[in-house]
């Protein structure tokens, strides 16, 4: 068991989640080549605690930001890879911290996207490990790992809840080192089979602990897409390898050979 | 003992090690693609392989001109494709001076796999070719011309332009049997699929799918069958002037009636035979189909008449008494048979 006491009354639905987390105002189109504006949306903010939000870019200069009602607009910064977004409202005896993390295009910058999820933002933190390389991106059906530390050390056999805006949640626990894996559902009620053409859907993680009278929690979302599965048949693909295969063995003997000494 | 010293061992082993590292090196350099080695390997080493240590040039190519070229001539600003290509190319450059056509025959990982089928086709007792006719190879040369200018220019530079849909902007990686080959070592088969989404995709899903299967049975019989149209042999061409690595020939007249060195190329190139055979100077005849393995040198057997240099430097010359102790070498490794098929694959022989 945990030494710190998992904040289970956090897991009950999402609608009751207390957490902050972020989500996109309009979907964005997360294949990664888009250089338009894109807005933000902080859930679930207490208003009697302030939020500070930074952005923190992919060579880890950070920048402030203001939102309205609770929106914020992130210009392309013209940097390359993984920016992310980091919300926090604090108090004597509560701390939370919402984080997104967002593919940007631009120009290439020195550093790597496990230096950005090694910045450390104090407090409660679910981080992926790794995060999808980039170009690639959160699918269904597919397996997740993410670390989960308080105040720089892992959290051990502690729970989260992983919800979906498409209504499948489930909570999952971290092992002795604080991994936790994640297998992501496929719950697209419609799947239109090709890339990009079914609009993505939000996964959400949130995790709370209390440790020395003081509440933390601590979310991370992510736009997920309906697996490529529905429409990419690897028995059908292997079926036409081995057609290749036969089809090769057929050329092999029909080859034409050259003999050594004669020259044309 | 002294069999196994030889060039050709010494290769397997680097190749394995590369195979190794390029396959599985995430777990040394990093797992992003920006801790890569380069982004722009001269080798098939593949981006779709999530565990890779870095990937081939290929991919960068293709998506500057995919995503690039239409942008830049919509708004007359050509510096937004030329500099992602020129940086491409620049990286590209920076690695493959110091190996030049080297990273073919020491590097690639599916030179390497070719190869080991080759040496299972022949374990197996399948026919082996030991070289293709010479009209075949005329006619089978500039396919790789054509696989650089359609596949990995053309195509998604058209795409760009919007005369094609977005599915043709990378039709290289797409039926690239290496993007199979790679992520089915790592475990993964999500690489080997038909794409029924859209016609186009479903073709050439359907294409890369074939060409793979087609690789693994060619290779057992034929040498390097896929690297004989391979896009990269014919950029490695365009810059082979460049490189650092060369090979060297000073022929004579003893050439016209030997051509050991064009039986022993794995790329069945004839002119190591046919050229710079009346010459007193050492000449360059890194030709565009070289992989640089070396095979020629060591099949030589006349003292000198074949080098591999390094920045002119003779680091491997071809002499009889190496020429002497690798024929043999080969000859006792070609009697090692597991299975004897005979070519029909149907009837096993007797192997003597
Ligand atoms: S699919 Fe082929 S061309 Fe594309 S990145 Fe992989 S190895 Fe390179
Ligand atoms: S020619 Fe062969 S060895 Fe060279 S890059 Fe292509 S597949 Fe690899
Ligand atoms: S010419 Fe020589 S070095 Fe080049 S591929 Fe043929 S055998 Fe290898």
């Amino acid at each position: 068991m945990s030494k710190y006491l998992p904040s289970l009354l956090l897991f009950v639905t999402t609608s009751s989640v207390a957490n902050i987390y972020w989500q996109p105002v309009e979907q964005t189109h997360s294949s990664g080549h888009g250089r338009q504006a894109k807005q933000f949306q902080l859930m679930g903010e207490q208003p009697e605690f302030s939020s500070v939000i930074e952005f923190i870019h992919s060579d880890l200069v950070s920048a402030p930001l203001d939102k309205k009602n609770s929106i914020v607009t992130l210009k392309p910064t013209g940097k390359d890879s993984y920016h992310a977004l980091v919300a926090r409202q604090k108090s004597d005896n509560f701390q939370s911290l919402a984080v997104r993390y967002i593919y940007n295009n631009g120009r290439p910058v020195s550093t790597s996207p496990s230096d950005l999820l090694a910045v450390e933002l104090g407090g409660l933190q679910i981080i992926p490990s790794p995060l999808p390389r980039e170009h690639w991106r959160y699918e269904s059906l597919k397996t997740y790992n993410f670390n989960v530390i308080l105040d720089g050390a892992p959290l051990a056999d502690h729970p989260l809840l992983a919800t979906t805006t498409l209504g499948s949640n489930k909570v999952v626990h971290t092992d002795d080192e604080g991994r936790v894996q994640l297998f992501t559902p496929e719950d697209f009620p419609e799947i239109v089979p090709l890339k990009r053409a079914t609009p993505a859907a939000e996964l959400q993680m949130f995790s709370a602990v209390e440790k020395d009278g003081v509440t933390y929690e601590a979310s991370l979302t992510t736009a997920y897409h309906a697996s490529e599965t529905s429409w990419k048949s690897v028995s059908l693909g292997a079926g036409v390898a081995l057609a290749g295969i036969v089809f090769g063995f057929v050329i092999n003997r029909r080859l034409p050979e050259h003999s050594r000494r004669k020259v044309k | 003992m002294n069999t196994l010293k030889n060039l050709t061992v010494l290769r397997r082993f680097v190749q394995l090690f590369m195979f190794v590292f390029l396959v599985y090196g995430s777990t040394v350099v990093g797992f992003y693609a920006a801790d890569k080695l380069s982004g722009a390997l001269p080798s098939l080493s593949c981006a779709y392989d999530s565990m890779n240590a870095d990937y081939c040039a290929l991919i960068p190519l293709q998506h500057q001109f995919h995503h690039r070229l239409g942008p830049a001539v919509d708004s007359g600003d050509y510096l937004k494709l030329l500099l992602p290509v020129g940086t491409t190319i620049v990286t590209f450059l920076m690695m493959f001076v110091l190996l030049n056509k080297a990273f073919c025959g020491w590097v690639c990982p599916l030179g390497f796999f070719q190869e080991v089928m080759g040496l299972i086709g022949q374990k197996l007792g399948l026919r082996q070719v030991k070289s293709l006719s010479h009209g075949a190879v005329d006619k089978v040369r500039p396919i790789k011309w054509l696989m650089l200018g359609g596949l990995v220019f053309g195509l998604p530079a058209l795409t760009s332009l919007g005369f094609l849909s977005d599915e043709w902007g990378d039709p290289f990686c797409q039926i690239c049997p290496s993007r199979i080959l790679t992520t089915l070592f790592t475990g993964s088969d999500e690489q080997l699929f038909v794409d029924i989404s859209t016609p186009s995709y479903m073709v050439l899903s359907i294409l890369g799918d074939f060409l793979f299967g087609l690789v693994i049975a060619m290779s057992m019989t034929l040498r390097q069958p896929f690297c004989r149209i391979c896009p990269l042999l014919a950029m490695h061409a365009v810059f082979r002037k460049m490189g650092f690595v060369r090979l060297v020939k000073k022929g004579s007249s003893r050439c016209d009636k030997c051509g050991l060195c064009a039986e022993a190329c794995p790329m069945d190139i004839k002119e190591l035979q046919t050229d710079h055979n009346a010459t007193d100077k050492a000449k360059d005849i890194t030709l565009p189909d070289c992989t640089l393995c070396g095979r020629c040198v060591e099949f030589c057997p006349d003292k000198d008449v074949l080098q591999i240099r390094y920045l002119n430097i003779p680091v491997f010359s071809a002499t009889p008494q190496y020429f002497k102790r690798r024929k043999k070498a080969q000859t006792q490794w070609e009697k090692v048979k597991l299975i004897g098929f005979d070519h029909s694959l149907a009837k096993p022989v007797k192997v003597k």
